[in-house]
């Protein structure tokens, strides 16, 4: 059975480009759009990986990110952040998330993929 | 004209009187003894009275007194008409001189004159003493009053200044000042004895208004205001009467406030009693006076104002970048994504030339997402926000690093890369993170800027302290990165600019090698922040050397770096900072217990860091506290003294000496503060002895 992969961020035009990689490869994608979204789809579907933007409206990234990973239902399921390095982003750095991982925007598709590759192979 | 009245019985003498200043420039009187000597005095006010001696006594003694200490006749010269052997004896010294009997014309002409001459000698030394013990007064209050303007730069507190500095010199009823700041603030400030009615504030107004437009008849006023904007602010010192109308027919000085090419205001006085030229010159010069720090403070004022709008601006600009910066990320990272895909051919085959286009436009992506994480560090760094995380590391790791990054990209232009590095080399203390950003732009820029099979050479060493030209080196010692190739080179005269923002020698080579001319400015704030320096030498044509030196990581260095840091964290953040210093004599065993907080003291104040130094007999401990105030550090010393206190049968000298600096209050940079928390203990240790 395929892996599943949450890709939650604001910017439609991101989550399509990832969803197309990934599928290609031949991961299962699911998508959210704001953070409140991003948990519910989470908590429900139990994905195997989430990529989680961290300035989402509702929720963002980061809090999503803990209420996942201080829930023993869900803390082993890998998050990679995806970060624009903004000032209000700088704000909240230094709080404790748990991350796997923090990818800077702009990344490298191909690195992405390596990455969710590298941690659904674990 | 000379007055002098005779008290005598005696015709015969009245007589001989008349006669012998009959001649000459003399008023005479002469009158008996009576009760009502003082009121004869006080019409006639004698300049010499001569008192026969046929009087007792007592009469005499009686007529002195009067005359002398009760009449308005001032300094009044008395002689005795006697018979020379019946010599009246003259215990209080009331009389000051003696007239023969008989009466010789020539000699009481010549005596009276001698008399007359030694008074007005008199008079004039007690007037010129009483005149300069007046001024004597009036110069110290100049004086003072100029050494209090030289320590302000408060308009408020000049003027206030000046006109107490007034009322002790002249003691002045009332005084009006009249300043201006601009259009929308005139302040007509009232000092007065009494308090002021309000019609006579309305005529000082007026009256102020007047004498303005007068200063400045036929001319170009300063400021054209009218009576309305005038805003009153009254001051008084008594309550016991009111001061109305009546002032304005009082003794007055009147000047304007100003210096050779600016007018702050006008200023008058009003005083009851007479005012005098010594008065004017005091009164002048005090005002005189005070014009040149009222320039200052205005000139301090513009200054301040511009200065918080630039850093304004400052803070706007890096808002600015920092959120644009942003802004252009996330599309960018759509750009990036898209082109990607296609490229790798996931989306269905791509001809030859839709690859090579789609490589350009993804090589320009990159190219512009470069430019903006620099842009980002830029002005992160211009706005205090960068954040470096300093610890001990092996400065061969970060440059082995880049080489292995950057290695690819050297071989495609067939250039060597070799790393060098002296044995032994002790660890650095800094942001790896961040010296690693550097090495990676300078080799960057090294391979840019190198034609084909050129030759890029690292060399890690220990720098000499010999040759580290810069201001307030770290005592500890550098070690030194240099980057060296045999590219194009650098002109002499572009060898200055090359660590400025945007410069890029040529900027046609801008477009053909790539870049932002912003990497040079970024590694130079970011080896500053490490107390570092970086430099290049260059000749054209023959290649580059750029070099920078980082502090080794002993305790010494650690310790400025680390005080460095919070001062910077806190001057961006507006906090303060507290620099405590502990000394103890030949047993260290108590500093070590304060570094590694054994009470447990020091825990609860969040990022407290604290640093040992041991030289000869003496062992120190500086403790930072960020973001505490006097009152903090003064907690912890007091904290750490009880327990020292408390457990003083495990020390045989407790008495350990604590001294605490705060920034910004007590000292501006990292060695003011070092210097001062030493004077501080130095003066302990003195009262110590004593």
């Amino acid at each position: 059975m395929s892996k599943k992969i949450l890709i939650a961020d604001d910017e439609t035009d991101i989550v399509e480009t990832l969803q197309f990689m990934l599928e290609v490869e031949g991961f299962e994608c699911l998508t959210a759009y704001n953070g409140e979204d991003a948990l519910n789809l989470a908590k429900r579907e139990m994905p195997d990986l989430l990529i989680l933007d961290v300035m989402m409206p509702k929720i963002n990234g980061y809090k999503v990110c803990r209420l996942l990973k201080f829930d023993a239902k869900y803390k082993n399921i890998p998050i990679l952040m995806v970060t624009a390095r903004s000032q209000e982003e700088d704000k909240m750095i230094g709080e404790e998330t748990g991350a796997d991982e923090y990818i800077t925007k702009p990344f490298e598709i191909n690195d992405v993929v390596e990455k969710v590759k590298k941690y659904l192979e674990q | 004209m000379t007055k002098l009245l005779i008290i005598t019985k005696d015709k015969q003498i009245e007589q001989s009187f008349l006669e012998a200043f009959s001649k000459g420039d003399y008023e005479l009187k002469i009158v008996e003894y009576e009760e009502n000597i003082i009121d004869i005095a006080n019409n006639f006010i004698p300049e010499i009275a001569v008192i026969d001696d046929s009087y007792s006594n007592t009469d005499i003694q009686n007529i002195c007194n009067k005359l002398k200490f009760y009449s308005q006749a001032n300094d009044i010269q008395i002689l005795l008409l006697t018979d020379g052997d019946s010599y009246t004896q003259d215990p209080l010294a009331k009389i000051d001189g003696y007239l023969l009997r008989p009466i010789n014309k020539k000699i009481a002409v010549a005596t009276i004159n001698a008399h007359m001459r030694t008074r007005n000698r008199l008079d004039m030394i007690f007037n010129k003493t009483s005149e300069l013990a007046k001024s004597l007064y009036q110069l110290n209050v100049m004086y003072d009053t100029s050494s209090q303007l030289a320590g302000t730069l408060d308009k408020t507190k000049l003027i206030n200044i000046m006109t107490e500095g007034l009322e002790r010199s002249i003691s002045y009823s009332l005084c009006a000042v009249l300043i201006f700041n601009d259009e929308s603030d005139i302040k007509l400030i009232i000092h007065s004895l009494n308090p002021v009615s309000e019609r006579l504030e309305q005529a000082l107004k007026l009256r102020m208004m007047i004498n303005y437009k007068n200063l400045f008849e036929n001319q170009k006023q300063p400021l054209d205001f009218s009576i309305n904007n005038i805003h009153i602010k009254k001051q008084s010192k008594h309550t016991d009467g009111i001061y109305d109308l009546k002032i304005l027919n009082y003794d007055t000085l009147f000047c304007p406030i100003n210096t050779s090419d600016k007018f702050f205001g006008l200023i008058e006085v009003f005083r009851e009693d007479k005012l005098t030229s010594e008065d004017f010159t005091c009164f002048q010069t005090l005002v005189k006076q005070v014009s040149l720090p009222l320039e200052s403070a205005l000139l301090y004022e513009e200054i301040t104002k511009t200065n918080k709008k630039l850093e304004k601006l400052e803070q706007l600009k890096s808002e600015f970048i920092s959120i644009v910066s942003h802004e252009l990320r996330t599309p960018l990272t759509a750009i990036k994504n898209s082109l990607n895909i296609m490229l790798s051919g996931k989306s269905g085959e791509m001809n030859e030339t839709s690859t090579k286009f789609l490589n350009l436009a993804n090589r320009n992506v990159n190219r512009l997402s470069g430019i903006i994480n620099d842009l980002l560090d830029l002005s992160k760094i211009e706005a205090g926000k960068m954040e470096y995380r300093f610890d001990e590391f092996n400065i061969k790791d970060p440059a082995e690093q880049v080489c292995a990054t950057l290695e690819g990209l050297a071989k495609d232009k067939n250039i060597s890369l070799e790393i060098k590095a002296e044995d032994n080399l002790p660890k650095v203390y800094g942001d790896s993170s961040k010296i690693e950003q550097v090495i990676a732009n300078l080799i960057a820029n090294a391979i840019k800027f190198t034609n084909e099979d050129g030759k890029i050479k690292v060399e890690i060493k220990k720098a000499k302290p010999e040759e580290i030209s810069m201001k307030n080196a770290l005592k500890g010692g550098y070690l030194q990165v240099a980057v060296e190739d045999n590219g194009i080179g650098i002109k002499q005269e572009d060898i200055p600019k090359v660590f400025d923002k945007f410069q890029q020698i040529e900027s046609s080579l801008v477009r053909k090698i790539g870049g932002t001319g912003l990497g040079l400015p970024i590694a130079k704030q970011l080896i500053e922040a490490h107390r570092g320096m970086i430099w290049v030498e260059s000749e054209l044509n023959h290649g580059s050397t750029f070099s920078f030196i980082i502090p080794i990581a002993k305790d010494i260095n650690k310790f400025m770096m680390e005080l460095d840091k919070q001062i910077q964290y806190a001057k961006y953040n507006h906090s303060n900072l507290a620099l405590i210093r502990a000394e103890q004599q030949h047993t260290d065993e108590l500093i070590k217990e304060i570094s590694q907080d054994t009470f447990g003291i020091l825990q609860k104040y969040k990022n407290a860091q604290v640093f040992t130094q041991k030289k000869e007999d003496k062992n120190t401990a500086f403790i930072i506290l960020p973001s505490a105030n006097k009152m903090a550090a003064d907690i912890i010393i007091q904290k750490l003294k009880d327990y020292i206190q408390s457990n003083k049968n495990n020390y045989l000298d407790y008495n350990i000496f604590m001294s605490s600096c705060i920034y910004p209050e007590g000292a501006l940079s990292a060695n003011e503060l070092i210097e001062k928390t030493t004077k501080e203990h130095d003066k302990m240790k003195t009262e110590e002895k004593v």
